[in-house]
């Protein structure tokens, strides 16, 4: 069985980092693209912090000399043929969003509200306004980060994602060269905000930009089309 | 193109260490290409990743997070 980490350009040599269950990273090319892979006799894939890191640490192995496409957690194929015959009708446009992604990086902005509404509040009228007035100032915050840290970025999406519920959460492509500015302009923004918390965590690999959807998009799937 | 930081280093991070997973673990499930190959991860068991994910936000001391 083959696990796929990662597509990205030419590729000489695999990295030298360790992918699953310790397998070595390997590399097949296909045209100009080259797939990050291990070889697996048997892979029981379980969504772990382990797994999720050794995902990860492949990812950036090959993002440390090059721009990467991460490939989806747990995509697996049979054999190589299998791998081979899935990428080569999306090579086009994989190879057009390696050249449009050179230089840039993820960065993940998260606000999370500090104060926790009282869900022991007495008064249920109260409890809602509360809640309502909590959900307005975070929009308004999200707003107001969106248009400010895009000064810094190229592209930005706002990711309804299910670890969200109260916490907005927002991803932006961020040119390699932009990336302290960027941080310190999250920095700024929680100084003006303190009633939430900023996160702010990167470089990633352009995981929500894979494919050139339009800004905001609400779709978690990103096939690419 | 050479990249110095990366999210494992944390690096360019404000966020803990348990920010970057919950950041990480969003974009492994949501993002990267899918290839049409078989993703072997069930419905069932992505709930399972962030329902283990909400224990760990709510232990996590989101006043540290900021910085």
């Amino acid at each position: 069985m083959i696990y796929l980490y990662a597509i990205t350009g030419p590729l000489t040599e695999p990295p030298e980092e360790q992918g699953l269950a310790g397998a070595p990273l390997e590399t097949v090319g296909v045209g100009s693209l080259t797939a990050v892979y291990s070889s697996h006799e048997q892979l029981e894939l379980r969504p772990d912090v382990e797994s999720a890191w050794a995902h990860e640490h492949a990812v950036e192995a090959v993002m440390s000399s090059q721009t990467v496409l991460p490939a989806r957690f747990g995509t697996t194929f049979p054999g190589l043929d299998e791998l081979r015959d899935a990428l080569i009708p999306h090579a086009d446009a994989l190879e057009r969003r390696l050249e449009e992604l050179e230089g840039c990086v993820e960065l993940a902005v998260r606000i999370d509200p500090l104060i926790p509404i009282d869900g022991q509040m007495a008064d249920g009228r109260q409890y809602l306004m509360e809640k309502l007035f909590a959900q307005r100032r975070r929009e308004a915050l999200a707003e107001s980060a969106l248009a400010c840290l895009m000064e810094f970025a190229v592209a930005s999406r706002v990711a309804p994602t299910p670890s969200s519920g109260e916490t907005v959460s927002i991803s932006y492509l961020v040119q390699t060269r932009e990336v302290r500015r960027f941080s310190r302009a999250v920095a700024r923004l929680q100084t003006r905000w303190p009633e939430f918390a900023l996160s702010c965590t990167g470089p990633w690999a352009p995981y929500s930009f894979v494919t050139d959807e339009p800004a905001l998009s609400t779709s978690t799937e990103a096939e690419i089309a | 193109m050479s990249i110095g930081t990366t999210a494992s280093d944390g690096l360019a991070s404000h966020g803990s260490r348990d920010v970057a997973l919950i950041d990480l673990v969003d974009r492994l499930l949501a993002g990267g290409v899918v290839l049409g190959g078989d993703i072997t991860l069930a419905v069932a068991d992505i709930d399972l990743v962030y329902v283990s994910l909400r224990a760990l936000i709510s232990s996590v001391p989101v006043t540290g997070a900021g910085r």
